[in-house]
């Protein structure tokens, strides 16, 4: 049964909302997220919070057995390396807390003061559609969240970057996202820009002046350097060797280390750069409308 | 009549929206991604008036923009001229199950394009994804699979009529 057609004139309707999207857009891009419709996110947010809580009590156990039974040929012999990752992580951690007891005590008697990030577990509340690499988290200005916060998963690897953050709840840009840029070190100790290309599987990278190429196998970590986010975090690994062209390195033989789509529960990391973090760089004004200092949100 | 359609596809509209941002989202690491806000204004759009399809899809499309991370008004704008190209191409199609999947299709494949296009335009960066190719591929795929599956239960509710062809 299809209704009559000549009902209505759908043209000019759609020319009234096609100029309205436009409107939208162009106010939301130059507000940057902010004023009316910072507002008109803030209270879609929070009628969709339990609607979206409530589905995922149902959901999350399926979707977790469904990937238990993906994963059920390769359970088995991840358990036993588990087992035997678990054994050198207890010695590891013993040792950790025999040094971290010991750094304490230095600090103590030198006054200096704690270097402890302040963090909030959060759960991952939702994703974004197809081509939208962005996700929302369960925790927002009532936990501390401001905008610029790094979030990392449970090993401390950089999955993104707080963009917006509303009473309950934050959205996070992803490293891989295509709007998202991070300053890297290589492992020679060479800064570069991580770039977000959408894909889980590659990072761009850009290293200008390089005086070591990159091997495979290297580690790139967080600068510390003018983007609110501490130095020494892992972000992703270098594929292959690359050599320096025509003074520079811009290469996509980089991957990152975590793939969000997987993640389910982060780490936002409450930093914001103090006046030691970077002795050497000049530093950033602290903003006054509550974001973390350095921060640019796409 | 016209108020029950409404009725039903607020209601889908929601549920969509809903199962988007959680269901489908965690489902992503299985490579499954259907659009299913998209699918709805896509089906909607055969029961709807003109007027009210074109509304819903933009009302789908803010929900969307609202929960995620696109500029406000850029899935609008996709699913405001998905609706209209479904409005205007409903009566080509034959009701039957293959003009229903390849229907919804093409009209997937239409708001992937245009999302990425449209994306990559405002500042977004979508063509530039490394796994734009794959989404513009596998959505409309999903979408289609799944528009067999929903689509009888959304006529009858949305019509009210178990009666003649399945769609």
């Amino acid at each position: 049964m299809v209704p009559d057609r000549r009902a209505g004139n759908p043209t000019m309707v759609l020319i009234a909302l096609v100029v309205a999207s436009f409107v939208l857009m162009t106010f939301d891009i130059r507000s940057q997220g902010e004023g009316l419709t910072s507002t008109f996110r803030t209270g879609a947010q929070a009628l969709a919070a339990p609607l979206q809580d409530a589905t995922r009590v149902v959901v999350d156990p399926i979707v977790d057995l469904l990937d238990g039974i993906a994963n059920l040929t390769s359970l088995r012999a991840e358990n036993g390396r588990l087992r035997s990752e678990l054994e050198t992580l207890r010695a590891e951690a013993a040792e950790a807390g025999q040094l971290r007891a010991e750094s304490e005590l230095l600090r103590t008697f030198l006054n200096l003061p704690g270097r402890e990030i302040p963090s909030i577990v959060a759960e991952i509340r939702s994703g974004g559609g197809p081509l939208d690499t962005g996700f929302t988290i369960n925790r927002g200005l009532d936990a501390g969240v401001v905008v610029g916060n790094p979030v990392v998963d449970e090993n401390d690897v950089l999955l993104g970057v707080v963009r917006e953050v509303f009473p309950t709840s934050a959205i996070v840009v992803p490293v891989i996202g295509p709007t998202s840029g991070v300053e890297v070190v290589t492992g020679a100790g060479d800064l570069g820009v991580l770039q977000g290309l959408g894909s889980t599987e590659r990072l761009g990278l850009l290293v200008l002046g390089p005086e070591f190429p990159l091997f495979a196998g290297d580690i790139l970590r967080t600068s510390g350097r003018n983007q609110g986010i501490p130095g020494g975090l892992q972000v992703a690994r270098v594929l292959s060797d690359v050599a320096p062209s025509n003074g520079q390195i811009d290469t996509t033989e980089v991957a990152p280390l975590t793939d969000p789509t997987f993640a389910r529960f982060v780490v936002v990391l409450q930093y914001s750069a103090a006046p030691d973090a970077v002795p050497d760089e000049p530093t950033d004004e602290v903003p006054t409308d509550g974001t973390a200092p350095g921060t640019s949100t796409p | 009549m016209r108020a029950r359609a409404i009725f039903w596809s607020l209601f889908f509209l929601v549920l969509a929206v809903v199962l988007q941002t959680t269901l489908f989202s965690r489902l992503a690491q299985f490579r499954i991604f259907p659009d299913v806000v998209l699918l709805v204004v896509i089906l909607s759009a055969r029961w709807l008036d003109p007027d009210p399809a074109l509304l819903l899809g933009f009302t789908g499309g803010v929900a969307v923009d609202l929960l995620g991370t696109t500029p406000l008004g850029l899935r609008a704008l996709v699913m405001t001229l998905v609706a209209y190209a479904s409005v205007k191409t409903v009566d080509r199609f034959d009701l039957n199950p293959i003009s229903l999947l390849i229907s919804a299709v093409v009209l997937s494949l239409l708001g992937v394009v245009l999302l990425a296009v449209l994306g990559t335009l405002f500042g977004q960066g979508s063509l530039a994804e490394g796994n734009v190719v794959r989404t513009i591929l596998l959505v409309p795929v999903f979408n289609g699979i799944l528009a067999l599956v929903v689509a009888t239960p959304m006529r009858r509710l949305m019509t009210a009529s178990n009666a003649g062809a399945m769609l």
